[in-house]
């Protein structure tokens, strides 16, 4: 197991293929993933944090004791990864729309400490103001027309000032027919008149038509 | 102090808790109806082809019941094998299991329809159960379906052949679950039964979903 310029994120290779690794807070499996020694393995075509770190991105702005706001987290799949990251005193706050896979999500989070499920629209930020607190990263995953819009309000509100988010695109939900390239350009300018806009990582051949923004808060 | 974790897990489960509406329930019931249909449907022809070798004649018969009440005569036809006792015992047992699906399906049918009065009595007395049902399903929930134009519920099911249509200039779809409907099935002017009645669904939908104001 050996440690990749990203905190918390350990690769190791298997003849010629290189596999992404997270150490597991408790050694327990969620979703049917390998186990070895205690490190979870990262599927990059599941996850798309795991696939902007297989595309090099430049870093992914996430450290240990960190507390995230996780927008669109599903069943929780890539955010128990970002629950390994942080360790045993951070916190991610799971958010997502959908009652039938939150159900799901509320089953790992009995079983991790650090993660903390919301039932709530990501649109509306002012419905969970009060159920958390200031952050240090906020990661977008959510498949919506205003998916930019929600991501901006959400960091915004949460934030802390010069901390890092992570935004990931699907350009399809944004315009079916439009050259995805193109949509990237348009969002980036909405992004930067924000934000810092670090990194663009697109992740083709890994998630098709889908883009990572790394940027800083000013 | 209480604790953030514990409050939002309180909190989430209780949301969670909140959110199963009844028409989300019918949706189920629906789903499980479907899947008897098709269970039973393949439990019979197997059924048949096996008993066709002592009577042929049962390869005449379409409906799963009529071929339960022939394998419980034992009558042997023409071109027939001879079958033993435990070969007739084993069918007879076969038949035993499809009959109680049958009466399974019955009674959730009925299960189905009483549901169905509760939660949108109106469109139950417009589109019938099935059809009805199947739309709410299609649609997502009761609201969703409360929500749509009319055009668009006449097309709910013929996803397939409208956005052929928007892509490649075909022929647009006149209904989709909506044909299921006997007045339109049995009719000869097809179409415009189907705008008629789509438009009728929707007013019903809308009656049942914004009944409490």
């Amino acid at each position: 197991m050996d440690e990749t310029k990203y905190p918390g994120i350990y690769e190791n290779w298997f003849g010629k293929k290189k596999f992404l690794f997270t150490k597991s807070l408790d050694g327990k499996i969620f979703f049917g993933e390998k186990l070895i020694e205690g490190y979870r393995e990262l599927d990059p075509t599941r996850s798309k944090l795991g696939a902007a770190v297989i595309k090099k991105i430049s870093s992914i702005g996430l450290k240990e004791n960190n507390l995230v706001l996780y927008l669109g987290a599903s069943h929780g799949y890539t955010a128990s990864f970002v629950s390994d990251i942080v360790g045993k005193r951070g916190i991610v706050y799971c958010v997502d729309f959908s009652p039938r896979v939150v159900m799901q999500l509320v089953f790992v989070c009995e079983e991790r400490e650090n993660m903390i499920p919301i039932l709530a629209d990501a649109r509306k930020p002012l419905s969970y103001q009060n159920r958390v607190t200031k952050v240090d990263f906020v990661y977008c995953d959510v498949a919506q027309r205003e998916q930019v819009d929600l991501f901006l309000k959400n960091v915004k509100m949460f934030l802390k000032p010069k901390s890092y988010c992570m935004l990931a695109l699907k350009a399809r939900s944004i315009d079916a027919v439009k050259n995805p390239r193109k949509i990237y350009e348009v969002v980036k300018k909405e992004l930067s008149a924000e934000l810092r806009v670090l990194s663009v990582v697109e992740l083709d051949p890994l998630e098709k038509d889908h883009c990572v923004f790394l940027c800083q808060y000013k | 102090m209480v604790n953030l974790k514990e409050l939002n897990m309180k909190l989430t489960k209780e949301d969670i808790a909140k959110s199963t509406t009844l028409d989300k329930i019918l949706v189920q019931a629906l789903h499980s109806l479907d899947e008897l249909d098709i269970v039973i449907r393949r439990l019979s022809v197997s059924l048949k082809e096996w008993y066709s070798y002592y009577n042929p004649l049962v390869l005449k018969l379409a409906e799963p019941e009529l071929l339960i009440k022939a394998i419980e005569k034992k009558e042997s036809g023409e071109m027939g094998a001879q079958f033993s006792k435990k070969d007739l015992e084993a069918c007879l047992k076969y038949s035993l299991q499809i009959k109680l699906l049958i009466d399974l399906r019955k009674q959730h049918f009925e299960y189905l329809t009483g549901l169905m009065s509760e939660v949108c009595p109106n469109i139950l007395k417009v589109s019938g159960v099935y059809v009805g049902a199947k739309l709410i399903a299609i649609a997502g929930s009761l609201k969703s379906l409360a929500v749509m134009r009319s055009p668009t519920v006449q097309v709910l099911g013929a996803e397939k052949a409208l956005f052929r249509h928007l892509k490649n200039k075909s022929r647009p779809p006149k209904f989709g679950v909506i044909y299921m409907h006997p007045l339109i099935s049995n009719s000869k002017e097809k179409a415009k039964i189907a705008r008629k009645l789509a438009s009728e669904i929707v007013i019903a939908a809308r009656k049942d979903f914004y009944k409490n104001g």
